[in-house]
């Protein structure tokens, strides 16, 4: 099953379970750092506000306050990314050194 | 109730809907274009015009199909990780954050109506699956049990 079969056929609601949260998945605490730190990057760059023929910023389309709340999100995302990318570290030295 | 262990993790099941919505949208795509080829194309030219109209545009509506189901399937994986919970929320929530992403070019505006439509979609697909899966399950008939005759309670 998928995420997107899942909207179609919804599964009964649940809590999940320990089992499924488990406990220091690597490869999903590398996925999110990986994504997280490059969604950062990409919301703090001045391309996402550009217009991709003239290159300039329309300020109607993207205000100041716009551009800051995108990029501040982007900080936070990037921040997040690179806690998740010590996380991964951590779990990779413990699984190797313990 | 117990887990449902024939699902993949999470990292995995991006990938998977990334590939399906891939696959899904260039069989639509081919089907979509050819026709659209087709019709647009001058008579002894049609067959041609459909064959490149394909070549054309089925891969890009794969791609954009790939994208919106990858990223839907991440903001899922996500939301699910912070709620701890499997419920209809997810999908609007991640529907409300995909649409919003995929829109965030277009400025503010543009990204607050695709988001906010993303999610409503999101929402009405949710509301018919669940209907639909309460239409179709069979409802728990009680086992029928003879009546005790008056003779033989007596």
């Amino acid at each position: 099953m998928s995420n997107i079969l899942n909207v179609f056929n919804p599964p009964p609601s649940r809590p999940l379970t320990e089992d499924e949260i488990g406990e220091g998945c690597i490869p999903c605490t590398a996925v999110q750092s990986v994504v997280a730190l490059a969604g950062g990057v990409y919301l703090n760059s001045n391309t996402l506000f550009k217009d991709p023929k003239t290159g300039k910023i329309d300020f109607a389309k993207n205000p100041i306050w716009w551009q800051k709340t995108v990029k501040g999100f982007g900080i936070v995302l990037f921040g997040l990314g690179a806690y998740r990318a010590g996380e991964v570290g951590q779990l990779v030295w413990k699984k190797k050194f313990e | 109730m117990s887990a449902d262990h024939t699902r993949d993790p999470c990292p995995i099941v991006i990938l998977n809907d990334f590939g399906g919505a891939f696959a899904m949208g260039v069989i639509g795509g081919c089907v979509w274009h050819g026709i659209k080829g087709f019709r647009n194309s001058p008579y002894g030219e049609r067959g041609y015009g459909a064959i490149s109209a394909i070549k054309a545009r089925a891969p890009v509506v794969g791609g954009n199909f790939g994208v919106w189901g990858g990223l839907f399937s991440t903001f899922d994986c996500s939301v699910k990780a912070v709620r701890k919970r499997e419920d209809a929320w997810n999908a609007v929530i991640a529907g409300f954050f995909t649409g919003g992403a995929l829109a965030i070019r277009g400025g503010w505006r543009h990204t607050r109506n695709s988001a906010i439509t993303c999610a409503c979609l999101l929402g009405v697909f949710e509301g018919v699956g669940m209907m639909m899966s309460r239409v179709m399950a069979q409802p728990q008939i009680a086992p029928m049990y003879p009546e005790e005759s008056p003779k033989m309670a007596a």
